[in-house]
């Protein structure tokens, strides 16, 4: 009975959670005039209209955003799980001059608006040469510029009790060998939902990606789903709502597939 | 950082900025590049365009394009990060930003041929004596007017135009005899229908430095208060309505709830698609009926090179082709707005019927009539079009009067303007 | 002191990647920032050293003080809603019921719609004076109102936007709760402690650290909300400014009205409240995070 119940409360709110993505599919079927009428979730004349004029509205093939998202992207993930955990792991385990300062300057990074910094670092990739490339999205990946995923990890390694370094240490491993053996393995948890969050943020951040690329070839998604709409003209309205449903399609299965992951992750103490 | 003085951050700033700017490091110049706003048929057209030039041998090119928010963000940051594009569109909401602050070219001796080009369009981008900007289109404001809907309801409109207190009438009535409706949509926040207003009353908006407001406080507080009587009537909407009609399908005329619409004369083709009936092209309300002296054509859109541009040959050589060359005229169509010539408007050749080639007939209809266009909007217009908006709304909102509206307004103008 | 240097070496290694971005890409414009503060800066001309004018200007402006109280307002109601929110289905959903991960992924559906323009017209179809939730009031007879075009309520639809998007928190949260090892819950269990006890006295405080987390990056997410606004609000922050995060208000001075100096002000002064914030989550955290390396000298 207490079963029933809370299937019935979680179908409850899994369709309030639902109802957008169920409007948005909605949306994508119907001719352009009928989107804004009274809002209901039934198309009264669905097509699939919207769908071929979004892929080819601009001249370019929509396939080309979601390839260019899908290297940046995944480089990105590969970037933050890579970088942030070495840093986590210093912060959280190892001993430094500087620790305390470090760590507040680390934490600072993210307290100031990334407006006002823009304009400095587009200049500073503009003299590597780098505008109009992928590399702006990429390398501070690779360089853990994200203390949200450092933090993170942070809280993570310093809930992993520290007898078990102390016990790889006894086995004659240094700072290397417990990050490798003890410290990774057991951050799975962390490391996917690093993995799921960079993936989704970065397909879904328009701001740095609009200003930083301009080829029509190597734009990606976020930024050519804002083409459809235009303040000073008239709006592809249906097809951009055919077009955000299909590159909702990757960031579902990526979160379905890592999510099992950390599922998988430790359902045990780790200790070997 | 306990003796914080200028001169420590004075220095930490200059080596930051060094660091930054680091000399022998200038980028490499590659093609020349075109950049442009606008949704994505304008993109399509003006590419077409940019594959004749190419055809005709013309210099390698690069094309981006953003829609007209967007546009702004990027382009402000290239400037800034020393990376603007040769050949960029420019709005008059921002040129003078631009223009006033050195980020533009004069074009004056660049060669362009403007000869063909209407002469307002042509001295758009004429200031301090230089020339910034050629201007793409002819434009005016207008009202489009559902006229069967009109007739429906037992109205008229009347021959020779509106005039203000007339146009007060027909929506008090329009609204009282269509149930559901409202006789016009609220423009308390239009800066641009109020520039015309304030020129019918017998100054500019603003005065030819841009260094300050032309029109008095009174004449904006008139304003102010000719809608909150309309919304007050209900001929108008209330504010919360308003609030709802952003963007050209939520607008009160493609929902069948007013008869009118105001904007710039091209942007009817915008609505047409949304309303059944033909929309026709009429002048906005007057003070004596008749008399369109208030009302002005210009380019409101221009081609532009930037300052810094590596290829100013090519880039004039561009603007002068997409202005002049038959195939670019055709491919750009009414896209951008009312052709700027009669011999591109000969070329365009919009079907006749259709909402373009009534806004192009409304166009060279009206030329003969208007005033002299106004200088270029001075430098932080942009600040002033959305304040004038955020301040109608605050009256609406029953926030503010429109009495205080009219001297917050004018504040605003006095601390933004001569900057 | 050179002992103390040769025996950092190791954590130095480990964080060069880190180090090298901080200082390639991130100090340098963060300092360039502070320095833009002090001047008046249009973007397109060299900066003119204006001293503390801008941080003057700032107090008097009755925008800027309409911005602050709309973000206090936000932070303030919709952090501790999330979290509660996340925290709950989160603890729920890592029981062992069937077909959880189904509803893992729907909960964290709105999450993956992030700021798209898609939502900015969903929330006016359903918030609208027209919308949905009228109409569902309108059966129950209860007049409704044009909640997202009315001053006095359109910042509460960003909040109810807010904490819908809870799916972020409750991932971190799943994942804390999978952190926690069976061995611990099960020697509880056999220990005689009910449900309800082993929540309270083992699995919170093995969590803290991840309640800890998110409670110190949701409050600087919070601060710092932009895309909401931003594209409901189509960057205006209307009607009538009810909507102007302070982000927002940041870019509009920036980017529209070309004062990136002012905006360089503001973003500082951010820093600082943020930094008061977290600084004093780290103090308070000390009374009720509880971590593994507990007790070992550091």
């Amino acid at each position: 009975m207490k079963r029933v119940l809370a299937h019935a409360g979680l179908t409850a709110g899994a369709l309030i959670m639902l109802y957008p993505l169920l409007w948005m599919i909605s949306a994508s079927l119907r001719p352009n005039t009928e989107i804004f009428q009274r809002p209901g979730l039934i198309p009264e004349h669905p097509t699939l209209g919207n769908y071929a004029l979004g892929w080819s509205s601009t001249g370019t093939s929509f396939g080309i955003y979601l390839m260019n998202s899908l290297i940046i992207c995944t480089a990105v993930v590969i970037g933050n799980v890579l970088t942030c955990s070495l840093t986590a792991y210093a912060f959280a385990r190892l001993t430094f001059v500087g620790r305390k300062t470090l760590f507040g300057l680390m934490l600072a990074t993210i307290m100031l608006p990334a407006h006002v910094t823009l304009i400095a670092q587009y200049s500073i990739f503009r003299n590597l040469n780098w505008i109009d490339t992928f590399w702006p999205m990429i390398v501070p990946s690779f360089l853990a510029t994200d203390a949200f995923f450092v933090f993170l990890m942070v809280q993570f390694i310093r809930s992993i009790p520290v007898e078990l370094d102390d016990a790889a240490r006894i086995d004659g491993c240094g700072a290397w060998g417990i990050y490798r053996r003890i410290i990774l393995p057991l951050l799975t948890p962390a490391l996917v939902t690093t993995a799921i969050f960079s993936f989704i943020w970065t397909w879904n951040n328009f701001f740095g990606q609009l200003i930083y690329l301009s080829t029509r070839t190597r734009l990606t998604v976020p930024v050519a789903l804002r083409g459809f709409l235009d303040a000073t003209g008239s709006s592809e309205w249906g097809a951009l709502f055919a077009m955000s449903v299909v590159t909702l399609v990757p960031v579902v299965v990526v979160f379905v597939i890592f999510q099992r992951r950390i599922l998988a992750g430790m359902a045990h103490s780790g200790l070997k | 950082m306990n003796t914080f003085s200028r001169r420590t951050l004075l220095g930490l700033g200059a080596a930051t900025a060094a660091a930054i700017t680091l000399p022998g490091c200038s980028a490499k110049s590659g093609p020349m590049r075109v950049a442009w706003y606008g949704p994505d048929p304008v993109t399509k057209a003006i590419n077409k365009a940019l594959d004749a030039w190419k055809a005709g041998g013309g210099a390698e090119y690069a094309g981006e394009s953003a829609p007209f928010d967007d546009y702004w963000d990027k382009l402000a940051t290239q400037t800034s990060g020393n990376n603007a594009p040769d050949v960029l569109r420019m709005s008059m909401s921002y040129f003078s930003d631009y223009a006033g602050r050195n980020a533009l070219k004069d074009l004056g001796s660049a060669g362009i041929d403007t000869s063909a080009l209407d002469k307002d369009v042509a001295d758009s981008g004429l200031s301090d004596g230089k020339n910034f900007g050629i201007g793409q289109s002819s434009i005016s404001y207008a009202m489009y007017v559902d006229e069967a809907a009109v007739k429906q309801a037992g109205g008229t409109v009347p021959e020779q135009g509106w005039t203000w207190d007339k146009f007060a009438e027909f929506a008090r009535d329009y609204a009282g005899s269509v149930q559901g409706s409202y006789g016009s949509g609220d423009q308390a926040g239009n800066l641009q229908l109020f520039e015309v207003f304030a020129r019918q009353h017998g100054t500019e908006l603003f005065s030819d430095d841009g260094g300050k407001l032309a029109t008095s406080k009174e004449t904006v507080q008139e304003w102010f208060q000719y809608w909150a009587d309309l919304r007050t009537a209900k001929a108008a909407p209330p504010q919360n309505v308003s609030a709802e009609t952003t963007g050209i399908e939520k607008s009160l005329i493609a929902k069948g709830k007013a008869p009118l619409q105001f904007g710039w004369v091209q942007q009817v083709t915008f609505y047409q698609p949304l309303v059944k009936n033909p929309l026709a092209v009429l002048p906005v309300p007057q003070g004596t009926a008749g008399d369109l002296k208030g009302q002005f054509v210009k380019g409101l859109d221009l081609w532009c090179v930037s300052a810094a541009s590596k290829h100013p040959e090519d880039a004039a050589k561009l603007i002068g082709f997409l202005l002049n060359d038959e195939q670019a005229i055709k491919a750009i169509g009414i896209l951008l707005g009312v052709p700027p010539s009669q011999k591109a408007r000969d070329l365009v050749a919009a079907d006749a019927g259709s909402a373009g080639a009534r806004a192009i007939k409304y166009v060279e209809d009206i030329a003969g009539q208007v005033g002299p266009s106004p200088k270029p909007w001075p430098k932080g217009y942009g600040e002033l079009l959305t304040g004038f908006g955020r301040i109608a709304e605050n009256i609406g909102f029953g926030k503010t009067t429109p009495a205080a509206g009219a001297t917050e307004f004018v504040e605003l103008a006095g601390k933004t303007l001569g900057q | 002191m050179i002992a103390n240097l040769r025996r950092s070496v190791p954590a130095y290694l480990f964080l060069l990647p880190w180090f090298i971005g901080l200082v390639g890409l991130t100090i340098g414009p963060m300092l360039l920032s502070l320095y833009y503060s002090f001047t008046d800066y249009a973007l397109l001309n060299t900066p003119e050293w204006t001293g503390l004018q801008n941080y003057t200007n700032l107090f008097q402006d009755p925008r800027y003080l309409q911005s602050l109280e709309v973000t206090f307002v936000y932070v303030a109601v919709s952090v501790p809603l999330e979290m509660a929110f996340a925290l709950a289905v989160a603890v729920l959903l890592n029981r062992g019921l069937k077909g959880l991960a189904v509803y893992r992924a729907l909960y964290y559906v709105p999450s993956l719609l992030g700021g798209s323009v898609a939502i900015a017209l969903l929330w006016q179809q359903i918030f609208g004076t027209d919308g949905l939730l009228n109409d569902v009031l309108g059966i129950f007879g209860i007049e409704g109102r044009g909640w997202i075009s009315e001053p006095g309520t359109a910042l509460w639809t960003l909040i109810v936007l807010r904490v819908w998007q809870f799916g972020a928190p409750m991932v971190i949260f799943l994942a804390g709760l999978r952190q926690i090892p069976d061995e611990v819950l099960e020697a509880a269990e056999v220990d005689g402690a009910g449900r309800w006890q082993r929540f309270w006295r083992v699995t919170l405080p093995l969590l803290s650290p991840v309640v800890f987390f998110n409670l110190v990056l949701q409050i600087i997410g919070a601060f710092q909300a932009f895309t909401p606004a931003f594209v409901i609000s189509g960057g205006k922050g209307g009607p009538s400014d009810s909507t102007l995060f302070y982000t927002l208000y940041l870019y509009q001075q920036a980017f529209g009205n070309f004062r990136m100096g002012y905006a360089a002000a503001m973003a500082w002064v951010l820093l600082l409240i943020i930094a008061v914030f977290t600084g004093l989550n780290f103090v308070l955290g000390r009374t009720w995070v509880f971590y593994g390396d507990e007790g070992v000298r550091r």
